[in-house]
């Protein structure tokens, strides 16, 4: 039913079991959490576990014959140990509480919880169960060392009345009777909305289908509404309160002599209903104009747009008879001509200030809406010690029931990378992908050999490497975790036919076309790899390759400056011409700018430059090998920087906030180019030690321009200007005739 | 639904330049004849809003429609009462081109009203 999807949340943000797995893996494998716990379980009497590999897999339903506490939201997470044919040698399950973290004063995350919601426990091995007595290490390793997977930071200010910010962010689960329906995901309320029901989630957003790791974003029509009604009502001059969640509140005059009457959006099932009433009266005549439309929105270029079809208007058409007979008989009758009303109460008023109100107004509020969503996942929460893990969110496709946007995710992998680039290889040569090193067949290390010659070519393992075949050919996009549950073999050997496809050219020239395909190696020294053929010549291959650092106490920076809060200047909004009657056809789209693809069959829409009035940067220790609880020290320009201050670096005041791996750096912005040197020393209890440094430098300009709402009065004077008023039929010369320029036809 | 908003008599309304009304400019004897049918008009109403054919002919043909009403019109008024040429073809409404491109064709209700 309409409006219900977010059960009285303004936004619901919903991930698939998929993309929680990602995260959970992300974080084991970029610590080495897992080989750690892997020597936890291996110490346990009766297991032996010799895995360097693991995979993990996420389960929201509901799990049976464990005690869950009332208000407890399960999540069943379960561990492989892999050896290195992929074969499983113990499993961990483990059931932990989705909860959110509240203890920080801007943030609430959203996480896993394996210290104080650890319902369940159980390890199995090749001979059966662990006993329960035996796993008391393995709590008490979770509890030191992985006591939380954070999921979703969410940047909080608990008091804002500004519907723009968020106020609180709730845990939600949903075990739905399908599993292409399970979710779980955060619940938020924005300021001047109040929390709704977080248990009511019986069902997921959406049916994730078979797409990638998804996500789903609704958005609560009430929501918009309490964004949208202010802007209109500053947008027609009108005091607060005229537009009140979507409905017109009292008439008002909206030009030329019209009124308008009645407005309302409402949410229907698949699209949003808008209608819209005006009166307007002339000589011997009034008439009353409604009008319907139904509007949908759809993805262009990864942002919101909203498709308008308008209904036929109703034009009520009232004409005393005592004037009209007296105006016929003083010959007054020019002015009553229907096709002239029609123009001028329908054509120049009522259907442009419907599109004002869809396509400047909502269109609008939903594209600030979903800026607000990548702003607010983009940033960390600094006062919050997590991985840098993180999910980026790339709309996909929208429905409305709420407003239903639905989103690919992605998970950075953040594993240490110990070489990576690409060589040229030829037949009897080997490669160390544990060094880059190319060499005869005699050198030592070796990992792949080329044997063979033409399109008997053969790429095999040497000495003690295995190799997988990954059946992707998304180089850059393979993380370390996701090449352990591959089917590694020894003594494994890829045919020519898998690397490149052939095109023989009789009398010309042999072509050989690279497949893409990316193949896993376990090196000789135990380190996972990754190889792709980009180049392939009669006597040659060019490889391209990268290889994963195994456990080594490391660290470095991640993260940057960038500009916060933008304001539009509305005074600097400059009209941006669209091109009205014109449709997007494909050709157009090739041949245009992206952004261009927006403008056709548009008025035009109006955007201003945005002022920052802050900058902000956000930045990450992201460590690597560490198995005890780590400490971190960061310092600008070699001062030691404490918990939360203020420290002035040539010239210019900022504030800090760190706590442990996370350091926020804030400073209203100016425009000055301030370098400044970060550095972090991260030790733990094991005495393990790392450092890192690096120069930032703040962005002297912010080249960000945001979507303004002109006034009413504005856009219909373009409207008028560039679309007028466009009568289909071509036998209305002389209704045409006596009407004003900006009635007519252009 | 809202209707505050105030609908003048447009007979009684001054011109835009400040001109005399309608009813100043009638002839005396022609606006008494017109006058005369005020008693009739519930007769007028009822008839040519019966059938929305009715409203537009009558704007085209005032005289013919009174009389197919019933109505009785004095004869002077009659005599000035002539047939506008081409106006029901007038009356039918245009569509108009969105800037979309798509084509809306208003659906017109024309309705005869009691007036001063």
């Amino acid at each position: 039913m309409p409006g219900t999807a977010t059960h009285g949340y303004d936004m619901v943000i919903e991930f698939a079991e998929q993309a929680i797995q990602r995260v959970v893996s992300g974080v084991l494998d970029g610590s080495s959490l897992f080989s750690a716990l892997g020597s936890v379980l291996d110490a346990i009497p009766g297991v032996n576990i010799s895995a360097d590999g693991f995979r993990s897999s996420i389960n929201f339903d509901w799990p049976g014959g464990i005690s869950i506490p009332t208000g407890g939201k399960p999540v069943d997470i379960r561990l492989d140990w892999l050896n290195p044919s992929g074969t499983v040698e113990a499993q961990l399950r483990i059931v932990a509480g989705l909860v959110v973290d509240r203890t920080s004063p801007d943030a609430d995350v959203l996480k896993l919880d394996l210290k104080d919601s650890l319902f369940f426990l159980g390890l199995e091995i090749g001979s059966g169960p662990v006993a329960n007595a035996l796993l008391a290490p393995v709590r008490n390793w979770l509890r030191d060392h992985l006591p939380l997977i954070p999921l979703l930071p969410v940047p909080v200010d608990r008091t804002t009345a500004d519907p723009k910010h968020i106020r609180q962010a709730d845990a939600i689960l949903a075990d739905a009777s399908t599993d292409a329906r399970d979710a779980i995901g955060v619940a938020l309320t924005f300021g001047g909305g109040v929390p709704g029901d977080s248990a009511a989630f019986t069902s997921g957003l959406v049916d994730w289908g078979t797409g990638e790791a998804p996500g789903a974003i609704a958005v609560f029509m009430g929501w918009i509404l309490r964004m949208l009604d202010p802007a209109l009502d500053e947008a027609f001059d009108q005091p607060a309160g005229t537009f009140r969640n979507g409905q017109l509140t009292r008439s008002f005059g909206v030009g030329d002599g019209t009124t308008l009457t009645a407005f309302s959006i409402s949410l229907q099932n698949g699209f949003l209903a808008v209608s819209a009433a005006v009166e307007k009266s002339g000589f011997c005549w009034s008439a009353r104009g409604t009008v319907g439309a139904r509007m949908r929105i759809r993805i262009v270029e990864g942002r919101l747009q909203v498709n308008t079809e308008v209904d036929d208007p109703d034009v009520e058409l009232d004409i005393p008879w005592y004037c009209y007979l007296a105006a016929a008989v003083v010959g007054a009758l020019g002015g009553l001509l229907v096709g002239g009303i029609i123009g001028g109460t329908v054509g120049a008023v009522l259907v442009p200030l419907l599109l004002f109100a869809l396509e400047e107004g909502l269109e609008g509020t939903l594209d600030g809406i979903a800026d607000n969503i990548r702003d607010t996942l983009d940033r960390l929460a600094p006062s919050v010690d997590i991985p840098a893990t993180g999910i980026d969110i790339v709309f996909q496709s929208v429905e409305i029931d709420d407003i239903t946007i639905r989103c690919r995710t992605s998970v950075p992998d953040l594993a240490p990378v110990r070489g990576a680039g690409s060589v040229v290889l030829r037949t009897g040569q080997v490669l160390d992908l544990d060094s880059g090193r190319v060499g005869s067949a005699q050198m030592e290390g070796g990992d792949l050999r080329l044997d063979g010659s033409g399109d008997g070519r053969s790429l095999a393992t040497v000495c003690a490497a295995f190799l997988a075949r990954t059946g992707r050919t998304d180089f850059d996009t393979i993380a370390r975790w996701s090449c352990y549950g591959l089917p590694f073999a020894q003594s494994a050997r890829v045919a020519a036919g898998e690397m490149w496809h052939s095109i023989h050219l009789p009398l010309i020239a042999d072509l050989f076309v690279p497949s893409g395909a990316v193949f896993a190696v376990r090196t000789g020294q135990g380190r996972r790899a990754l190889v792709q053929v980009v180049d392939v010549k009669e006597d040659r291959l060019a490889l391209r390759w990268k290889t994963w650092e195994t456990r080594a106490v490391s660290t470095r920076i991640d993260g940057g400056f960038k500009c916060t809060d933008p304001l539009a200047v509305s005074q600097a909004a400059q009209f941006l011409p669209g091109r009205p009657f014109e449709v997007a056809d494909p050709a157009k789209i090739l041949m245009g700018a992206a952004s261009a693809i927006r403008d056709f069959g548009r008025v035009g829409r109006w955007e201003a430059p945005a002022l920052a009035r802050r900058i902000e940067g956000d930045f990450v220790a992201v460590s690597d090998g560490f198995l005890g609880a780590r400490t971190h020290r960061w310092n600008v320009d070699g001062r030691p920087l404490e918990g939360t201050g203020r420290i002035a670096i040539q010239g210019v005041e900022f504030e800090y906030v760190h706590n442990g791996g996370q350091l926020r750096l804030s400073a209203p912005f100016s425009g000055k180019e301030v370098p400044m040197e970060l550095s972090v020393t991260v030790s733990d209890d094991q005495a393990d030690r790392a450092d890192a440094s690096r120069c930032v430098r703040t962005p002297t300009k912010c080249p960000r321009t945001l979507r303004v709402l002109p006034k009413w009065a504005e856009y219909r004077d373009i409207y008028l200007e560039r679309v007028g008023v466009r009568l289909v039929r071509e036998d209305l010369g002389p209704v045409l005739a006596n009407l004003p320029r900006w009635e007519r036809a252009l | 639904m809202i209707h505050d908003s105030k609908r003048q008599d447009p007979c009684a309304k001054p011109g835009p330049m400040g001109e005399p009304s309608l009813d100043e400019r009638l002839p005396p004897r022609l606006r008494a004849d017109l006058q005369s049918l005020r008693s009739q008009e519930n007769r007028i109403l009822e008839s040519l809003n019966a059938d929305p054919r009715r409203a537009a002919a009558f704007l085209a043909d005032p005289a013919r429609e009174l009389k197919r009403a019933g109505v009785k019109v004095p004869s002077d008024l009659r005599a000035s009462l002539k047939p506008v040429a081409g106006l029901e073809e007038l009356l039918k409404p245009a569509s108009i081109r969105l800037p979309n491109g798509q084509v809306i064709t208003p659906k017109v209700k024309l309705r005869i009203t009691g007036g001063v």
